[in-house]
């Protein structure tokens, strides 16, 4: 892994509105899992958005792996894989095998295609997913978010991003799940998850990233955050509460 | 970059079909009916036409009604397929993570848009040959048409691009502005083709249009007859303003997201304590939904333009114009009845949750959706009742306004608009102004002598109707009569059971 892998962003600001996210400087290394924490509104969405080039920023520089990000670039995107909180965010006249088919023609070369959609076979069997012949329209929660993490893995991204990926699924959809994001970012790739369960990121990520009112307010191991007799829910409300 | 296009507008297409429960063969099946029917519409219409006595002095008048009518329906096309596009959907959003060039996704939004604009071209010029071939050299109307529908076409599409930019400068979301936009822009751009062809006409000699043969006709081309360029440019001036004093109003009233008292308030909140529970709730739901805040309110500021219009006419032209003038108004108010349905679940509305019977929810919906429509239309028709000082103005009105708010009712039961396509919206409205001219029309030739008269009578028809809305939910909920009897399948299933 070089030094140029990984995404580092340098004074992000975003103006939403009356919403001010940053100035924001964080740097996520290849290789590690980074879990992105907040309250509502805090502003993690938006910033998820900032560093794929789907949101105006008003400064700042972006970086994904060395090539700087400017604007909505489909060279970045192809490097990147999402998992969107919302369960909507998918084609829901197709059924889950096109809409695969659909997103490794996207991201993937034509010689690479069949390779991805074999991936996203054993994907989804290692998910205990066995997709239905019908079209995602008639999905369950936590049968659309198993369909969204195949097809944000199915082309093995280098830059993987999931907003609140454990909504909706079953305890062993969890588990298994954890068990993708870990041998993926082994395999050298950045993950970046947000999410709002704090018991879960202690014992999951190796690097926190606390936002706060648009600010990020802390950024650190889950060891450095959090004193010798605490936990990272203590630190949490310390951090966000100001005190 | 082009076959990434293609599959965008594949899946577009597809995602449209899939709302309106089409598969694809039934698709193509109703599209080439369609298209061959309206082709034999045209030709048979405009053969009758010209069979009559009066059609060669006046034919080249009545081509440019054609040609008008040609870009009135491609602009409209084009209008509320960009509307569709421009929804921030949730579909949208997904397109937009994925690796496709902003060029790519355009174009591929703007396939479908088209191909509906050359499939348009296919249907209109064979019929305006047939007709008009002995009268003016084919060469010219094959020539004339196809500008017209292209024209229509990046005309509409050009206005979207524009307001939507505007609206982004100014964070304002457009979605919400979609439909009063469409509505303003088709008007603006009927406004100024009739002028176009007015001009034309006047320069070549021939003096005016045939006023008769105006029903269904936007009423700006019985406008535009006064033969005053200056009018007709005050009028557009004025919608102009008009269009920005709504997005003002809308932006100050309806946005204003962090100080919730200075939200508009419209005093119908729903309390559960009150007569008429269900009704109350749902004119409730309707009167906060954006969309329909916004078509409203545009509805007023076209109903303000065309009372203007109304009070300078010369008197002898007010009778003509008022039939357009209340055909125009029946058609803007119905998309509240339209929507009434869309804001409930498909598949499990809120009202099976809590036990309501289908039937009643589904009253209860139709009423609320008419109740709108009907308040919005009541402005303009008590004001031409007493400019014209004519009461039955405000029948006539009424009947309308009621035919159009019961038939979108009954469309949105079976469409389901108001998703995220906003297919379902355009198709919808494209059907209840479509029936209000055909009943119209039908009505008028069997003994009405105009819109004044037919109007009470479509309102009594209409009244009829009203429970088909009711009817549908309970079928569809399969509700027809209560019974404690199993069906023949669950009698079978719990035979079965006991077996074991």
């Amino acid at each position: 892994m070089t030094a140029a892998e990984g995404v580092d962003v340098d004074g992000l600001v975003v103006l939403q509105g009356d919403f001010v996210l940053g100035p924001v400087s964080m740097r996520l290394n290849a290789g590690g899992i980074h879990c992105l924490l907040g309250p509502n509104g805090a502003g993690k969405t938006t910033l998820i958005r900032a560093v794929m080039g789907l949101q105006n920023r008003s400064a700042g520089d972006i970086r994904i792996n060395g090539i700087q990000v400017a604007g909505r670039s489909p060279k970045v995107l192809r490097g990147i894989g999402l998992v969107p909180d919302d369960p909507k965010q998918l084609l829901e006249e197709l059924t889950a095998r096109e809409f695969w088919a659909l997103t490794a023609r996207l991201h993937v070369d034509a010689e690479g295609r069949d390779a991805a959609l074999a991936r996203a076979e054993e994907l989804a069997d290692f998910l205990q997913f066995t997709p239905p012949a019908d079209t995602i329209s008639t999905f369950s929660l936590g049968m659309r978010k198993k369909t969204q993490l195949v097809a944000a893995l199915l082309h093995a991204p280098k830059f993987l991003i999931l907003d609140e990926p454990r909504n909706g699924l079953d305890p062993l959809g969890m588990l298994r799940m954890e068990s993708l994001l870990v041998e993926h970012a082994r395999s050298g790739a950045t993950v970046l998850v947000a999410s709002h369960d704090l018991h879960w990121a202690e014992r999951f990520a190796g690097h926190i990233l606390i936002l706060n009112q648009g600010l990020l307010e802390a950024s650190g191991t889950v060891a450095e955050l959090i004193s010798p007799s605490g936990s990272l829910e203590d630190a949490f409300f310390r951090i966000v509460s100001g005190k | 970059m082009i076959s990434e296009a293609f599959e965008v507008a594949d899946k577009l297409v597809q995602s449209w079909l899939a709302k309106m429960k089409l598969p694809l063969r039934k698709a193509w099946a109703a599209a080439a009916f369609l298209a061959i029917g309206t082709t034999c519409f045209s030709i048979i219409g405009l053969l009758l036409l010209a069979g009559s006595e009066e059609f060669i002095p006046t034919a080249p008048a009545f081509l440019g009604l054609a040609l008008v009518l040609i870009h009135f329906l491609s602009m409209l096309v084009a209008i509320t397929l960009s509307a569709s596009s421009a929804q921030d959907s949730a579909v949208m959003a997904w397109w937009r993570s994925m690796p496709v060039s902003d060029r790519a996704l355009g174009l591929g939004w703007s396939i479908p848009s088209w191909v509906l604009t050359l499939a348009q071209l296919v249907i209109v010029v064979p019929a305006l040959l047939t007709v008009f071939g002995g009268v003016a050299d084919p060469a010219l109307i094959v020539f004339v048409a196809s500008c017209a529908v292209f024209v229509g076409t990046v005309a509409g599409r050009a206005a979207f691009v524009v307001a939507r930019t505007v609206l982004r400068r100014i964070s304002v979301n457009f979605a919400a502005h979609a439909q009063a936009l469409g509505t303003l822009a088709w008007v603006l751009s009927l406004a100024g083709a009739t002028e176009v062809v007015r001009l034309t006409l006047t320069a070549s000699g021939e003096n005016q249009f045939p006023l008769a043969s105006l029903l269904g006709y936007p009423v700006l081309v019985t406008a535009s007859v006064r033969h005053s360029a200056l009018d007709v440019g005050i009028l557009v001036a004025w919608l102009l303003a008009a269009a920005a004093v709504e997005t003002v109003l809308w932006r100050h009233f309806a946005l204003v997201r962090h100080d919730p008292s200075r939200v508009l308030r419209l005093g119908t909140a729903f309390t559960g304590k009150e007569r008429f529970p269900l009704l109350r709730l749902e004119f409730t739901r309707l009167a906060r939904r954006r969309r329909v805040q916004a078509a409203v309110l545009s509805t007023l500021v076209i109903q303000a333009a065309l009372a203007l219009v109304h009070q300078n006419m010369d008197s002898g032209l007010r009778a003509s114009f008022l039939d357009n003038a209340l055909l125009v108004n029946a058609i803007l108010v119905a998309y509240a009845p339209l929507l009434a349905r869309g804001m409930s679940n498909r598949s499990t509305p809120y009202a099976r949750v809590m036990g309501r019977s289908p039937g009643s929810w589904a009253l209860a919906v139709t009423f609320s959706g008419m109740l709108m429509a009907l308040f919005t239309a009541a402005p303009a028709l008590v004001f031409w009742s007493i400019g014209s000082g004519n009461p039955g103005i405000f029948g006539a009105g009424l009947g309308l306004a009621t035919f159009t708010g019961v038939t979108a009712a009954i469309t949105g039961f079976v469409l389901t608009p108001g998703d995220e396509t906003g297919a379902g919206e355009s198709l919808g409205m494209l059907i209840v102004g479509a029936s209000l001219f055909l009943v119209a029309k039908a009505l008028t030739s069997v003994g009405f002598d105009n819109v004044l008269t037919a109007g009470p009578a479509m309102g009594v028809l209409a009244v009829g109707m009203i429970c088909i809305p009711s009817l549908i939910e309970s079928f569809r909920w399969g509700d027809r009569g209560t019974t404690n009897e199993p069906s023949a399948a669950v009698q079978k299933s719990i035979d079965l059971q006991e077996r074991k």
